[in-house]
């Protein structure tokens, strides 16, 4: 490498190094490795270890005359199953022997309270003593003859004293003659101590993980160091804004200090506490307890799965910006250097905020409204399309009981395309079949109202019709009016006994009321009527939009048209028609789209719906007739099982088709290929 | 730009920021949402617990009006905002228990609620083993509201008479078959069929017994058939209803203000009728359910016990009769029952006489309602009795789709004890190693309704055995085992209803 | 689009067509004068049944009739006995402020992607069309808990929904960007030349033409927070403090309330409705230019 660097285009000399390329690298190596060292060394010696609890085993072995006693530990089925953990403890549980148990955890807290024992230290009382024992059957012994009694509690001589103690009243109970009637025994049971059948296992810190991440970080930092050239460079990659600073840029220097401070004191408050149960969401359960045996309960809450998913991903993203800044700030660095180096000065504080209302102003006047996006758009989409690898609903809502990662099962179980024999659809068909109709849906709503609007806008614009004024005045009213106020009324105009039927019954027209929207065998009846309905709220809005339009055609296009000898409908057909499609054609797009996602009618008005029968069930939740694929999924998230992995699923599925039709059309518009032309 | 950018992106530090406050000492804070007509009658409620108690605890109360279909949701969907006390219908009991809405009842209060109020009020607020929710009214039932001047009072019985007297007046008859399983489900009572739901004790639901889908379960879907297939059918229970041409309404009790206002001296109120089906009258069953009042489970020691203090005035003999004077909840509380002012008024005897015939609601699977209610919907869209059973078996494929369906095993009865079933007999001696009590002998329901083992088998003097049901202890008798005293070879028989055992010579 | 038909063939004379066209044209003027009749009878009719409903005093309950047999107030004065005066406020502010500075962020957005020219100009603006097409619901449930962090949920709802409101609303930048399209650039160049740098060239050369489009945007934006029924009533979740004026009277239409608040649903409807629509019929004017101008031009 020569000593100094000339840059063709500029004619500039970078500064050159002292020391070549690869001599930086190596020394950021090394920086790197003491870096984990250090890390090694903090894990394992000076971090407090964490230790999970170890699991303590008594047994008791009964013989083989304590009959009644096994007969009612047997459990269903009269046979030894391979037994969960609550059959056993079921029929403890469910006897007055439970209360027996407890009262004798009571006394064995106390009794360790008095001794001084580390039992008794503990805020522990009965109930939660009990928490920690796990009763079952030893599966090795197939005459089933042994009952396990398996404490889990940190110090394995304690758990070897609960166990010994609820083994020995468990015998108690079943050997006592006045609860249990049976023949005499003539072997008296046994107690065993089979030992720690688990040893207390580390927890944390995780000394490699930490030392990778900080390996990672370290090599991030010093290889990029590596790469600067100049001290002011180097130092900016561990104090963010030196480069700025030291070249006299205040202002940028500063807020890049500011912004680093912010950071790592983020990250190392709260952003890694997120992190680290990110890939779990949350393991601490929220605890219902009593202080005492049959007392007051209170709770405490555990982790909250979903506040981890939330924040865990927030940080994830701030990590992102991060990175992005750190980068600026490198960049910066880099560009100083050449501008210094060309001998040009830089920009001041000052020059910096003059230029932020000039031609920079447009960050300016973009800040704040992309923030908002992002913050309220954006991250709520990426985080339900993250809810939608989560089994997160009703049941789990993550804070009485965790959610977790299901990874794609929920794609796996939900887009089944044939039937797994129940009589109700499979979720596809009824996808399927949502989707069928909101396409139609959104075709007609979109295009009725179009032509409707447009052919009661050129009857008002005739010449020769007098109040246009006022006849447009009339309809435009309807506008203002919101929307959850008509819906409503009309809806209700259309029930069974409602106004309408009323009416056509009065008129004789038909004789037994219809149903509109109630009856499941005529389900195009209710999708018509909603068509209709919505016709009445939209050619208000299409009919202001067509009107404006209609007038800039010029007037002389339709005279020379008729005095050619073409018909109204050939006038309509060859000039107005194609002028307003080209001129409306995003329009039309956007309200296609619109209309797909137009919640607010279709739910006011009926609800979706009839129901469609043997529709797939979500959790209890079946769909409508009438339902659009957005309003099936708010009722998902509202009704049942409240399913909000679900949703999300058909929440990305509309996403993708959706988009599918939009990317497909839009890019083929005529008029967004002519943006420039109208300025 | 990009520096703009990034120090907003410090503006996400905000979001991770939380705060809390909470009252101290003896005065707290609550929020309690009751349905809007309960609200004013509510603070005074709790005034007086104010002025009152013993635990010299104050509540500063806010009550919000919400009827008690949205607070269940509201509760379920965010606890931790939800109110403290909250009023609810039972039916989404189960749905509260798991989601941790409800504060376990601790023992002393359990059995003073126990003690003090009625046994279906008892039993919905029963989740396994525990108490969760504490009895507010009894009334959650219904029965049928009519116009005298439209339906005589000899028609009120029979079903299919009412129906022609409302085609006949062009008038509706207003019965929720489709949007409601709980409406529909009296047709099914009607024939005998159950839908049984066991829990653990943490309100998980381990299984259900439902026998809709059966040949009773076809005798109603007929019945019901009769009814939504008539064009003066309209499926609502909105008491206003007789406002918009209808002669006949079946709701309950919160209807009897607007319909004694619309018809006036015109009202009738009476049990629901029966339905005929070849030839057989089957009286229509209903639910009887309850009202009740959860406590939002607590933090802090003192307000939880405050709290109970709270809950249990507000459910007691006291309260519940203020609110049967001032709004006709009809009270779950034995001693208020029994008041004259309670026994006096129409529309609560009309519910009593339907209680005779009604099923306690008991615990539901909250997703049992939505799959219930679609079986309105299939019956109004087939068209034969083929198309009545393929509703019926719809329904059954749903439900089992979630639950583990109970099977026959599970409430038959066997015999178990010192006997061998391959050998045939029964035995004292088990010295020589013969296990015991291991062998299970089936037994079979007769046509007098008793069961009695296939076949009989020799038995020792002395032996023992009990009878039990699905293979459990849950139920076995009798207590004591029964103790053979000649021996001889028997059918063991046993009498469901009374619990009695008998040895049959053969 | 101007396949030019001149004026060429206008020489001829059209008097012999004159007597019979006159007649058919009368009679399609008549035509269309009786389907404008009907037309607007059929607009009118939901909204002239709530306006009488609502002064409907014999009953509070729904009814099979329309014109009431006792006319009087009572509903009305009611409505200032329940909580809907609270709403009506909390529906005001929260209109207000949405109003002001969704209005700011819209204009601000339009502005810059039309007159400006940079890198990601293209790319935000696809982005922005594909963020669009997700459907809003999803986003509620998360919403609604950093709001809860937050403490802006509940009795404090109104200024979640204003943060929520505003914040987003850059996304419907769409009719406002077609309005500045049409102002020509020379006007930015001419002032740059003079010396105006560009936040001055917005505020006082561009925002003075603009006043049709701010009015629409003040109005829409105005006008969006009476409806809003979904997204209010998550978050203000059972706190009658925090509702605003659809969340309250769609409660009001729950199967135990509504044979009692029927009536009064009527007439707060008709005082939900009376402003709004008055405030939309004297700025009539504007916001149809913005909708012609803005929302078909590309």
């Amino acid at each position: 490498m020569s000593m100094t660097n000339q840059d063709i285009e500029t004619g500039a000399r970078t500064p050159q190094r002292k020391l070549p390329l690869v001599v930086h690298i190596l020394l950021a190596q090394a920086a790197v490795l003491l870096c984990c060292l250090i890390t090694w060394y903090l894990c394992e010696n000076v971090v407090p270890k964490q230790y999970s609890d170890a699991t303590y085993r008594t047994e008791l072995v009964m013989m083989d005359n304590n009959y009644n006693a096994m007969g009612y530990l047997k459990g269903e089925g009269g046979k030894i199953a391979a037994l969960q953990y609550n059959k056993v403890s079921d029929v403890i549980t469910k006897k007055p022997f439970y209360q027996e148990i407890v009262d004798e955890m009571g006394l064995l807290h106390a009794d360790e309270l008095q001794a001084g024992r580390p039992l008794g230290e503990q805020d522990l009382t009965a109930g939660r003593l009990m928490d920690r024992v796990k009763w079952g059957y030893d599966e090795a012994d197939t005459t089933g003859r042994t009952i396990t009694i398996d404490v889990t509690y940190a110090d394995p001589a304690e758990a070897e004293i609960i166990g010994n103690r609820l083994a020995e009243k468990l015998n108690g109970i079943l050997t006592d003659k006045s609860k249990l009637p049976g023949p005499p025994i003539n072997q008296p049971n046994r107690i065993e101590h089979t030992g720690l059948i688990q040893e207390p296992v580390r927890t944390g810190p995780n000394t490699l993980v930490w030392v990778i991440i900080a390996g990672l970080i370290a090599e991030g930092i010093f290889l990029t160091m590596a790469f600067q050239t100049g001290w002011k460079n180097k130092v900016t990659c561990i104090l963010m804004g030196f480069a700025n600073l030291s070249r006299g840029q205040v202002l940028r220097g500063l807020l890049f200090f500011l912004f680093e401070v912010v950071a790592v004191g983020y990250m190392i408050g709260w952003g890694v506490g997120w992190l680290q149960k990110l890939p779990t969401l949350g393991t601490v359960k929220t605890e219902h307890y009593a202080l005492k045996a049959g007392g007051q309960e209170i709770v405490t809450y555990g982790d909250d799965s979903f506040k981890i998913l939330l924040y865990g991903v927030l940080t994830i993203f701030f990590i992102g910006a991060i990175i992005y800044t750190y980068y600026q700030n490198v960049k910066q660095g880099r560009l100083a250097a050449k501008i210094e180096a060309r001998g040009k000065k830089l920009k001041s504080g000052r020059e910096d905020l003059r230029s932020l209302v000039d031609d920079q102003f447009h960050k300016t006047l973009l800040a704040l409204p992309v923030t908002g996006i992002i913050l309220f758009t954006v991250m709520p989409i990426i985080f339900m399309v993250l809810v939608a690898f989560t089994n997160y609903s009703g049941p789990l809502d993550g804070k009485e009981n965790l959610f977790s990662w299901v990874g794609l099962d929920n794609f796996n179980q939900l887009l089944t395309w044939t039937s797994a024999g129940s009589g109700n659809k499979t979720f596809m068909a009824t996808f399927g079949e949502i989707l069928a109709w909101t396409l139609i849906w959104a075709f007609f709503a979109t295009f009725t109202n179009y032509f409707l609007g447009m052919f009661v806008a050129m009857a008002i614009n005739k010449k020769g019709i007098k109040l246009k004024k006022m006849w447009r005045t009339i309809l435009v009213m309807t506008i203002a009016i919101p929307q959850f106020i008509s819906l409503l009324y009309v809806s209700k105009m259309f029930d069974k006994n409602g106004i309408i039927n009323s009416f056509l019954i009065n008129m004789g027209w038909i004789k037994d009321p219809i149903e509109f929207f109630g009856d499941v065998s005529r389900p195009w009846l209710a999708r018509v009527t909603v068509i209709v309905i919505n016709i009445w709220i939209g050619i208000p809005y299409l009919m202001l939009i067509t009107t404006g339009i209609l007038m800039n055609i010029p007037a002389d296009l339709y005279e020379s048209a008729r005095i050619d000898g073409a018909n109204p409908w050939q006038q309509y057909t060859r000039i107005t028609l194609p002028y307003m499609l080209f001129v409306t054609g995003p329009y039309l797009l956007t309200s296609f789209t619109g209309n797909m996602n137009n919640f607010n009618v279709i739910y006011l008005l009926t609800g979706g719906a009839p129901t469609k029968l043997g529709a797939y069930s979500a959790g209890g939740v079946s769909a409508g007739q009438t339902d659009l694929l957005i309003t099936w999924l708010f009722n998902i998230t509202q009704g049942g099982d409240h399913l909000y992995y679900q949703a999300s699923v058909v929440g990305i599925l509309v996403f993708v088709v959706v988009a599918l039709i939009t990317l497909l059309v839009y890019s083929r518009l005529p008029s967004n290929k002519n943006e420039e032309d109208f300025q | 730009m990009k520096k703009l950018f990034a120090i907003l992106m410090a503006a996400i530090m905000a979001l991770s920021m939380v705060s809390f406050a909470s009252a101290d000492g003896n005065e707290y804070a609550i929020t309690i949402w009751a349905p809007e007509e309960a609200v004013p009658l509510t603070k005074a409620q709790v005034e007086a617990f104010n002025a009152s108690n013993e635990l010299g605890v104050k509540f500063n109360v806010t009550v919000e009006p919400v009827s008690e279909a949205n607070s269940a949701t509201s509760m379920i969907q965010d606890v931790e905002a939800g109110a403290d006390i909250f009023f609810f219908a039972q039916d989404q009991f189960a749905r509260l228990v798991q989601a941790g809405a409800l504060a376990k009842i601790d023992d002393e209060t359990a059995a003073k609620i126990k003690a003090e109020n009625d046994v279906s009020a008892v039993t919905a607020s029963t989740s396994g083993d525990a108490l969760y929710a504490y009895p507010l009214t009894a009334d959650n039932g219904y029965y049928m509201y009519y116009d005298k001047s439209v339906i005589p009072e000899e028609d009120v019985d029979s079903l299919e008479k009412l129906i022609a007297d409302c085609e006949a007046a062009q008038k509706y008859f207003a019965f929720e078959m489709q949007t409601s399983a709980w409406y529909l489900a009296s047709f099914f009572f009607a024939t005998g069929c159950v839908s049984e739901w066991k829990t653990d004790d943490e309100g998980e639901f381990i299984e259900v017994r439902d026998t809709f889908d059966s040949p009773e379960g076809l005798i109603a879907a007929k019945g019901i058939n009769k009814l939504v297939k008539s064009p003066i059918h309209l499926s609502s229970s909105q008491a206003s209803e007789f406002a918009s041409n209808a002669a006949i309404v079946v709701s309950g009790i919160w209807g009897y203000t607007t319909a004694k206002d619309i018809l006036g001296d015109n009202m009738g109120v009476t049990d629901l009728p029966s339905f005929e089906v070849d030839g057989k009258e089957y009286h229509l069953g209903s639910f009887s359910g309850c009202k009740l009042l959860g406590v939002k489970p607590q933090v802090d020691h003192g307000k939880a016990t405050a709290l109970t203090a709270l809950a249990i005035y507000l459910t007691g003999e006291q309260c519940q009769l203020e609110r049967f004077e001032d709004r006709a909840w009809g009270p779950s509380n034995l001693a208020a029952q029994g008041s004259e002012a309670v026994q006096a008024n129409p529309g609560l005897l009309a519910l009593q006489k339907q209680n005779q015939f009604a099923t306690v609601q008991g615990q539901i699977h909250g997703s049992w309602w939505d799959i219930a209610k679609v079986i309105g919907d299939d019956i109004k869209a087939a068209e034969d009795d083929a198309g009545l059973q393929a509703a019926l078996d719809n329904y059954l494929d749903k439900i089992s789709g979630l639950f583990n369906l109970a099977d026959d095993v599970k409430y038959g009865w066997t015999v178990i004890g010192t006997c061998n079933l391959e050998e045939g007999f029964f035995y004292t001696d088990y010295s020589d190693g013969r296990s015991t009590w291991t062998d299970d002998i089936p037994m079979v329901k007769g046509e007098d309704g008793l069961w009695k083992t296939d076949k009989a088998y020799e038995m020792e003097a002395g032996v023992e055995f009990k009878v039990r049901q699905g293979l459990s202890w849950d139920n076995a008798f009798p207590a004591d085992n029964f103790k053979v005293e000649e021996a001889g070879t028997y059918f063991v028989q046993f009498d469901e209803e009374s619990g009695e055992v008998s040895l049959v010579a053969e | 689009m101007s396949n030019a038909m001149t004026n060429a063939a206008s020489s001829q004379p059209k008097m012999k067509q004159h007597m019979g066209l006159k007649a058919s044209r009368t009679i399609g003027n008549t035509m269309i004068y009786v389907l404008l009749t009907v037309i607007s009878i059929i607009w009118l009719i939901p909204f002239v049944f709530i306006v009488l409903q609502s002064f409907r005093v014999e009953s509070t309950h729904q009814v099979g009739y329309v014109i009431p047999q006792v006319w009087g107030l009572k509903n009305y004065t009611e409505l200032f006995n329940s909580n809907f005066p609270r709403w009506y406020v909390n529906t005001f502010i929260s209109a207000l402020a949405t109003c002001i500075l969704q209005t700011i962020i819209v204009l601000c957005m339009s502005y810059t992607l039309s007159r400006f020219r940079f890198k990601m100009r293209k790319p935000l603006m696809k982005f922005m069309l594909i963020l669009g097409l997700f459907p809003g619901m999803l986003s509620m449930i998360i919403l609604y808990r950093v709001l809860k962090d937050l403490g802006l949920t509940q009795a404090n709802a109104v200024p979640g929904l204003i943060l929520v409101y505003v914040a987003s609303s850059g996304m419907g930048y769409y009719v406002s960007k077609g309005f500045f399209d049409t102002i020509p650039k020379s006007l930015d160049e001419a002032a740059r030349i003079d010396g105006a740098n560009r936040a001055q060239v917005l505020y006082k050369i561009i925002l003075p033409l603009s006043k049709p489009i701010v009015i629409y945007t003040l109005l829409t934006a105005f006008m969006g927070p009476w409806g809003d029924y979904v997204f209010a009533r998550y978050i203000s979740n059972n706190t009658a403090a925090g509702m605003n004026v659809a969340v309250g009277l769609y409660g009001w239409l729950s199967q135990d309330q509504i044979d009692k608040k029927y009536t009064m649903f009527c007439a707060g409807g008709v005082l939900v409705a009376v402003p709004v629509t008055v405030l939309f019929m004297c700025l009539q004017r504007y916001y149809v230019e913005g909708v012609t101008g803005g929302a078909v031009k590309g």
